[in-house]
C-alpha cells in the first residue's frame, strides 16, 4: 500500500507532474483568451504541433531561446489562419478548427523531409534545451516553468484589472452591446486568437525543446483537446483552469508512474482521456460558457 | 400632465428654436430596398420628439444613423448646427449623442458599473482598470439623477425597469444631451411607462433633447411635444402633439383610415377543452408558474395579458410540451398531457404559434413546401411508413399559400427566398391549417405590419368561430382588447383577474398587471 | 351577436408569378453557384501548392515535373483507375459517416478510433466463427458496424444526457482506442500461430468464408486491363450503394427530414415534434456504425488480418471529404475521387520527381480550408444577389 502512495503522489509524481502541467497550463490559457473574447479554436492541438516542430527546428538553427520565440511566432501565424477564417469570413469556427488540425498532421511531415532530410518526416535530430533551474527536492526544471507561472498571473491581471480584458470580455458576452459603446468587436476578437495561438505555440516549443530534446510525429497527444475540457472543468477562469490543469497533469504524471498489477497498461495511458471524458460528463451542464462564444459576429449587424 | 411651457410653433413670432439634430435629404438604400429617402427631419433643442410608423417605416435605420451604426447614402446630418460624420458609435458618443436599444445592450454577467463604464473606462496607467473609481462615479450619477442603483449588482439580476435606467444611465455616463430611445415602452406595464414619461419630463428640463421611437399612440402623445410620422421611408409631416389625436397619426402612418375596434364573434364558447390544474413550473432556481389554474373553451379566444418575465413564457412551454412541469396538470379534453412530448400534444389537436417565428417555427434553409409541413410531418399523407409523399406535400404547400396569400415562386423555392413577412404567414398559416382544437398563439403580431395584422386577427376570429380555442397571449393589450372573449392577468405565476372581454378595460388590466390588485373575478 | 365593423378589406392580390422558364434559369444558376466554391478552391490550392514547391525546391521545373508526374501516374497509367476506386471506397464511406453527424448538426470526429474498433470485431468474429459464407461474411459486416456503433455510443450518451460537446469526447475515444488496439493486439488477440521468429501484433486471419474478393476481373471482363492484384475490391459496390442509400434517405423519408431540420435550426425542432435526443443518438450511432465499415477492406478484402500498422488516417480525410462534398451522396463521392486521384498521384510524385510526395498532404490540408471559406464566401454572394431581386420583385 505505501507503494501506491508513493506512485500516486511521490516526489517523482510531482516533478512529473509540474512539467506535465506546463504546456497544459499555457494551452488552456490560450483557450481563455480566444473564448473569452468569443471564438471557439478546437484547433489548440494543432497549433501546439506547429509550436512543437518549429520550436525544434528552431532550436536546431539558432538555439533553445530563439526555438521558443519561433515556436510562438508559429503559433501566431496559423491562429492568424484561423481568425482571419472565423472573424473576417465568419466560418463555422469548429469546421476551421479543425480544418487546422487536419493540416496540423500534414505540414510537420513534409517540413521534416525538407528541413531534416528524406526519411525523417516522423523526427527531427536532437535539440539543445535551455539551461535548467536546479530547484532542492525537486530536481532540475526549465525556465519556462517559472516563466509559465508569471504567464498565468498576467492573465488573470488582464483579465480581471486591466481595460484590455474588459473589453475583450464584453466581446465575447455581449458583442453587439460592446460595438454599441465602441469597442471594436473584431479586434478585440483578433486579439484573442492571436493570443492563443502564441500560447499555443509556446506550449509546443516547450514541449519539444524542454520536456522531450526532440520534435517527434505526435508527441502532442492530444493535449490540446484536453485544454478544451480544462477550459469547461475551470469554468473559464484563471484560476480555475489552473486547478484543473493540475488535476490533469497530475493524471499524465500517473501513466508514467502508477503500476498496478491488476490494471492494465493500455488503461492507465488512457487515463488522461478517460479523465477527460468523465470531466465532461460531470460538469458540461454545470457551468457557464461565455454567452456569445461560437457564434460569428458581423459589425454593424441589426439589432 | 405637460407642466412645461411648448415651444411657439408660430412663425414670425418668436425666434426660431435652435435645432438639436436636422437631416436633409438624408437616404439609405440596401441591397435594392430604400430604406430612408429624402428624409427631412428637425428636432429643436430640449424637446421631447417622437418617431413613429409602422414595421420597415425607416424609422430605426435613422436613428442608427444618428448613432453611427449605419451611414445615409445621400443627404446630411447635422447636429446643433454643423454637418457631422457620423462614422461609428465611438463618434457619436463624442459628439454627446446616446441611444438605448429596444434589445437592451447589457452584458449579463457584468456590474451595473462595469456595462456603464465599458469603452469609456476610468483607468490608473498603463491600461489599469480602476473600478472603484468606475463604481463610485455611476453612484454619484444614479443619485444625481434621482435613480439609486447599487453599481455592484450584476446586471441579469436587477429587474427590467432598473436595466432600462442603467441603459439610460451610460448615455448620462458620456455626457449624452441628445439621447435616442427605441421603442422604450415595449417592455413596460403602465404603471412602470409612467415612471418612464416622468423620468423624461426631468431630463427634458435638464436640457436634454429626446427623441423616441414608439408604436403605441396613446402614449406617444402623452409625453411627445412633436411628433414625425413616416411611412415607407418616407416622411409624412411632423405635427404638434397638442395639435392632433391618435386617430389622426395612425391614419398618417397607414395612409388610409384605420380601424381599430373590438371584433365580436358569431360563435359563443362552447365545453371547457384545455383544463390547466394548479401548475407548477420551476426554472434557474425560481418557481415561475406558482400554481396557475386555466381554463379554455371550444369557440373561446382567451387572452392572457401580462408583463414578460412573469410566467407567460414558461407557461406556454409547459402547455407546448417544450418544459416538463413539477406538479400539476394538464388536459385537453378527456386525455391528460401533463408529461406528454410535443408530437403527441400536436396529434391530439394542439397548433402552436411561438412568439418568434423565425428561430423556432421554420427553417429557412428548406423549401416552402418542406417548411409548410413542418409539426405535421410525420403523419399521412405526407409521410407514409417512414417515406415523404412529396407529391401530397407539394399539393398541401401549393395550397396554403394560394389560401393564406402567401408570396411564394413556387412551393419548390428555399424559403429565405420568401420576404420576411410572407414566412411569417406561412408559419402561421400552416397552424391554422391543421385544423387544430386547440390553438395557443404567442405574440402573434409582434413585427408585423398593420395590414398582416389584421389578417392574422381575421383569421384568429374565424378560426374561434370555427369551434377552435384559442389561447392569446399578447403584450399588446389593445390587441387582446379587440380580440379577446375572456380575458385573463398573468402575474408572478399565477392568473390574478379574469374578466369578459366587452369588460375589460386597459388602466384595469394595468393594474393586475403589475399586481396591484389580485383576486378572481367571476369567469363569464 | 351581431357583427359590427369587419376589419377593412385583406391586402390586394398579389402579381403574378414569374414564368417558369426563369425559375429554370434561376436553377441552373444556383448550381453554377455550388460549383463555383469547389472550382475556386481547387484552383487555390493548386496555386499555393505550385508556390510552396518553388519555394522549396527552388525552380520551376520541379512544379512542371510534379503535374506532369500527377498526369501520367494519376491520370494514363492503365492501372491508376483501379487504384484510385480502390482508395476511394474507404474514403466514400467515412465521408458519409461524417456526414450523417454533419446533417443532424453533430461533429462526429471519432471516425478514426470508430473505424479501428470496427476492424477489429470483424476480424475476430471472421476469424473466430464458423459459418457457410451466406452467413458468415454479413454476421462479420455486421459486427464490423457493431464496433463502430459501440464507440460511438458514449459519445452520443454524453451529447445527451449530459450536454457535453462531442467533438471533444470522440476525440479522446480515438486515443482510448489506440491504447486498447495496442493491448489487444499485443495480448489477448495476438495471432499465436506465427510462423517466422517475430510475431507481428496482428488477429488471427479471417477466414474464407468471411474473405471478399478483389473487383479486377469484373472489371476487366469489361474491357479494362487492370493488374488481378490492385487493391480493387467489391466493398466499392457496398461504398456506391452506402452513397445512394444516404442521398434518398435525407430527401425522401421522414427521418432525412428531421435530421435536416435538427441540423439547419435545431430550435425549430422541438417545436415541431421532433424528439431531438432519439434523433441525436440515432445520427451519432448510424454514423459510427457506417464508420465501421471503413476499414473493412483491409480486414476482409486486402489484407485479411488486423495488425497493428493498419492503415490510419481515414477518419480525418472523412471530415475533409463531407465538407468538401457539402454533405451530399454525390458530392461526396466526387471528394472521394479527388482524393484518392491526389494519393494515387502522391506515389506518382514520389517515383517520379524530386520533390517529396509530402506536398500532396499539404495540397489537401489548403483545399479544406479554402473550401470551407469559399463556401462561405458563394453563399454569401448568392444570398446578397437573391436579396436584391426579392426586393425588385416586391
Amino acid at each position: 500500500m505505501p507503494e501506491i502512495f508513493g506512485q500516486l503522489f511521490g516526489i517523482a509524481v510531482f516533478a512529473s507532474l509540474i512539467r506535465a502541467f506546463v504546456p497544459l497550463f499555457l494551452a488552456t490559457l490560450g483557450g481563455l483568451f480566444n473564448e473569452r473574447s468569443g471564438i471557439v479554436n478546437i484547433g489548440i492541438d494543432g497549433m501546439m504541433i506547429f509550436g512543437t516542430w518549429f520550436g525544434a527546428w528552431g532550436s536546431l538553427r539558432y538555439g533553445p531561446a530563439a526555438g521558443l520565440l519561433i515556436a510562438t511566432l508559429s503559433g501566431v501565424l496559423v491562429a492568424a489562419i484561423h481568425a482571419v477564417a472565423t472573424v473576417t469570413f465568419r466560418v463555422d469556427q469548429i469546421v476551421s478548427g479543425v480544418a487546422i488540425n487536419i493540416l496540423a498532421l500534414g505540414v510537420p511531415r513534409f517540413l521534416s523531409i525538407v528541413a531534416f532530410g528524406e526519411g525523417q518526416e516522423a523526427q527531427s535530430p536532437a535539440v539543445r534545451s535551455l539551461p535548467k533551474i536546479d530547484l532542492p527536492g525537486l530536481g532540475e526544471i526549465s525556465p519556462v516553468v517559472p516563466l509559465t507561472i508569471v504567464l498565468g498571473v498576467a492573465a488573470w491581471w488582464v483579465f480581471n484589472r486591466t481595460v484590455l480584458g474588459l473589453r475583450l470580455r464584453s466581446a465575447g458576452e455581449n458583442p453587439r452591446a460592446a460595438e454599441s459603446l465602441g469597442v471594436r468587436v473584431i479586434n478585440m476578437r483578433y486579439a484573442g486568437v492571436l493570443i492563443s495561438g502564441a500560447f499555443a505555440g509556446l506550449a509546443g516549443g516547450y514541449l519539444s525543446i524542454e520536456l522531450v530534446g526532440q520534435y517527434t510525429e505526435g508527441m502532442n497527444q492530444g493535449r490540446g483537446f484536453i485544454a478544451l475540457a480544462a477550459l469547461i472543468l475551470g469554468n473559464w477562469s484563471v484560476i480555475g483552469v489552473a486547478f484543473s490543469c493540475l488535476l490533469f497533469a497530475w493524471t499524465e504524471a500517473l501513466t508514467v508512474y502508477l503500476r498496478v498489477d491488476w490494471i492494465n497498461n493500455a488503461f492507465i495511458a488512457s487515463l488522461p482521456y478517460i479523465v477527460t471524458l468523465v470531466v465532461l460528463a460531470v460538469f458540461s451542464r454545470r457551468v457557464r460558457p461565455p454567452k456569445a462564444v461560437g457564434h460569428a459576429y458581423e459589425a454593424g449587424s441589426p439589432v | 400632465m405637460a407642466e412645461e411651457a411648448k415651444e411657439p410653433a408660430e412663425p414670425g413670432g418668436a425666434r426660431p428654436a435652435p435645432l438639436a439634430v436636422e437631416c436633409r435629404g438624408v437616404t439609405r438604400r440596401y441591397a435594392g430596398v430604400v430604406a430612408n429617402d429624402q428624409i427631412d427631419l428637425e428636432v429643436r433643442e430640449g424637446e421631447v420628439h417622437a418617431l413613429v410608423g409602422e414595421n420597415g417605416a425607416g424609422k430605426s435605420t435613422l436613428m442608427k444613423m444618428l448613432y453611427g451604426l449605419e451611414q445615409p447614402d445621400e443627404g446630411e446630418i447635422l447636429i446643433r448646427g454643423e454637418p457631422q460624420q457620423i462614422d461609428s458609435p465611438r463618434k457619436a458618443i463624442e459628439l454627446r449623442i446616446g441611444m438605448v436599444h429596444q434589445h437592451f445592450m447589457l452584458v449579463d454577467d457584468f456590474t451595473v458599473a462595469e456595462n456603464i463604464v465599458l469603452g469609456s473606462e476610468p483607468s490608473r496607467g498603463g491600461g489599469r482598470l480602476d473600478l472603484e473609481e468606475a463604481e463610485r462615479r455611476v453612484g454619484e450619477l444614479a443619485r444625481g439623477f434621482g435613480t439609486p442603483l447599487d453599481p455592484r449588482a450584476r446586471v441579469e439580476d436587477i429587474g427590467v425597469g432598473q436595466q432600462q435606467r442603467v441603459e439610460i444611465l451610460k448615455l448620462l455616463y458620456r455626457g449624452a444631451d441628445i439621447l435616442i430611445l427605441d421603442e422604450p415602452t415595449a417592455v413596460l406595464v403602465p404603471q412602470e411607462v409612467e415612471e418612464l414619461f416622468a423620468h423624461l419630463r426631468d431630463l427634458k428640463a435638464d436640457g436634454k433633447t429626446i427623441i423616441f421611437i414608439a408604436h403605441s399612440l396613446d402614449e406617444v402623445l402623452q409625453v411627445a411635444d412633436r411628433i414625425t410620422v413616416l411611412r415607407d421611408g418616407k416622411v409624412i409631416g411632423t405635427v404638434e402633439a397638442a395639435d392632433t389625436d391618435t386617430h389622426q397619426v395612425a391614419e398618417m402612418m397607414v395612409g388610409r383610415p384605420v380601424l381599430l375596434r373590438r371584433v365580436e364573434g358569431k360563435a359563443t364558447p362552447g365545453e371547457p377543452l384545455l383544463q390547466v390544474k394548479d401548475l407548477r413550473v420551476t426554472a434557474g432556481g425560481k418557481e415561475l408558474v406558482a400554481g396557475l389554474d386555466l381554463i379554455v373553451r371550444r369557440s373561446e379566444i382567451y387572452g392572457l395579458a401580462g408583463v414578460e418575465g412573469n410566467g407567460q413564457a414558461e407557461l406556454v412551454e409547459a402547455l407546448v410540451g417544450l418544459r416538463t412541469p413539477d406538479t400539476g396538470r394538464v388536459y385537453l379534453d378527456d386525455d391528460e398531457l401533463t408529461r406528454a412530448d410535443v408530437r403527441t400534444r400536436r396529434q391530439a389537436g394542439l397548433a402552436y404559434i411561438p412568439e418568434d417565428r423565425h428561430a423556432r417555427g421554420m427553417v429557412l434553409q428548406m423549401l416552402v413546401s418542406e417548411n409548410s409541413v413542418l409539426g405535421q410531418h410525420e403523419r399521412a399523407p405526407f409521410s407514409r411508413h417512414g417515406l415523404l409523399d412529396l407529391g401530397a406535400i407539394r399539393r398541401w404547400a401549393a395550397d396554403l399559400i394560394r389560401g393564406f396569400r402567401v408570396k411564394a415562386p413556387s412551393v419548390a423555392a428555399p424559403a429565405y427566398a420568401l420576404s420576411g413577412g410572407n414566412q411569417q404567414k406561412l408559419v402561421l398559416g400552416r397552424e391554422f391549417a391543421s385544423k387544430p382544437k386547440l390553438l395557443i398563439a404567442a405574440h402573434p403580431t409582434r413585427g408585423l405590419d398593420i395590414g398582416a395584422t389584421q389578417f392574422v386577427w381575421q383569421e384568429l376570429v374565424e378560426a374561434r368561430d370555427a369551434g377552435v380555442a384559442v389561447l392569446l397571449i399578447s403584450a399588446n393589450l389593445e390587441e387582446i382588447l379587440a380580440l379577446a372573449d375572456r380575458v385573463g392577468v398573468i402575474h408572478d405565476g399565477r392568473i390574478v383577474g379574469q374578466f369578459r372581454g366587452s369588460e375589460a378595460t386597459m388602466s384595469e388590466l394595468g393594474l393586475y398587471m403589475t399586481g396591484a390588485r389580485s383576486g378572481e373575478e367571476p369567469a363569464a | 351577436m351581431k357583427t359590427e365593423e369587419r376589419l377593412p378589406a385583406a391586402p390586394p392580390p398579389e402579381p403574378e408569378r414569374p414564368a417558369r422558364r426563369q425559375l429554370w434559369a434561376e436553377q441552373l444558376r444556383d448550381l453554377g453557384y455550388r460549383l463555383l466554391a469547389p472550382a475556386a478552391s481547387l484552383i487555390f490550392a493548386a496555386v499555393v501548392g505550385a508556390l510552396i514547391i518553388l519555394v522549396v525546391q527552388g525552380s520551376t521545373e520541379d512544379v512542371a515535373d510534379v503535374a506532369g508526374a500527377m498526369w501520367s501516374y494519376g491520370v494514363e497509367n492503365k492501372d491508376s483507375l483501379a487504384f484510385i476506386l480502390g482508395r476511394a471506397t474507404p474514403l466514400i464511406l467515412a465521408g458519409l459517416a461524417t456526414a450523417i453527424a454533419f446533417k443532424a448538426g453533430l461533429f462526429n470526429i471519432g471516425v478514426e478510433g470508430q473505424y479501428a474498433i470496427g476492424m477489429l470485431t470483424a476480424a475476430v468474429v471472421g476469424s473466430q466463427l464458423q459459418a457457410p459464407t451466406v452467413i458468415h461474411l454479413p454476421l462479420t459486416v455486421l459486427a464490423g458496424m457493431a464496433g463502430g456503433l459501440l464507440w460511438a455510443l458514449i459519445p452520443a450518451l454524453l451529447r445527451v444526457y449530459r450536454g457535453a460537446h462531442e467533438v471533444i469526447s470522440t476525440i479522446m475515444m480515438n486515443y482510448v482506442a489506440s491504447a486498447i488496439l495496442l493491448y489487444l493486439l499485443a495480448g489477448p488477440l495476438k495471432d499465436l500461430n506465427q510462423a517466422g521468429d517475430v510475431a507481428q501484433l496482428r488477429t488471427e486471419p479471417v477466414q474464407d468464408t468471411a474473405r471478399v474478393g478483389r473487383m479486377a476481373g469484373f472489371f476487366n471482363s469489361l474491357g479494362f486491363d487492370f493488374r488481378p492484384s490492385v487493391p480493387l475490391t467489391w466493398f466499392l459496390v457496398l461504398a456506391l450503394v452506402a452513397a445512394v442509400v444516404y442521398a434518398l434517405t435525407i430527401r425522401r423519408t421522414r427521418f432525412g427530414y428531421e435530421l435536416r431540420v435538427l441540423g439547419t435550426n435545431p430550435r425549430a425542432a422541438e417545436p415541431s415534434g421532433i424528439r431531438t435526443n432519439a434523433m441525436f443518438m440515432k445520427a451519432m450511432l448510424l454514423s459510427g456504425a457506417v464508420a465501421g465499415l471503413v476499414g473493412l477492406q483491409e480486414v476482409l478484402a486486402l489484407e485479411g488480418v488486423m495488425k497493428i500498422d493498419y492503415v490510419r488516417g481515414f477518419g480525418f480525410a472523412g471530415i475533409a471529404i463531407a465538407l468538401l462534398g457539402r454533405n451530399s451522396g454525390l458530392g461526396i463521392v466526387a471528394a472521394a475521387l479527388l482524393f484518392a486521384f491526389l494519393d494515387r498521384s502522391a506515389t506518382g510524385i514520389e517515383l517520379r520527381t524530386e520533390v517529396p510526395s509530402e506536398v500532396i498532404i499539404i495540397l489537401q490540408g489548403v483545399l479544406i480550408l479554402s473550401i470551407v471559406v469559399a463556401f462561405e464566401l458563394v453563399r454569401r454572394l448568392a444570398a446578397r444577389r437573391r436579396l436584391q431581386e426579392t426586393h425588385e420583385r416586391a
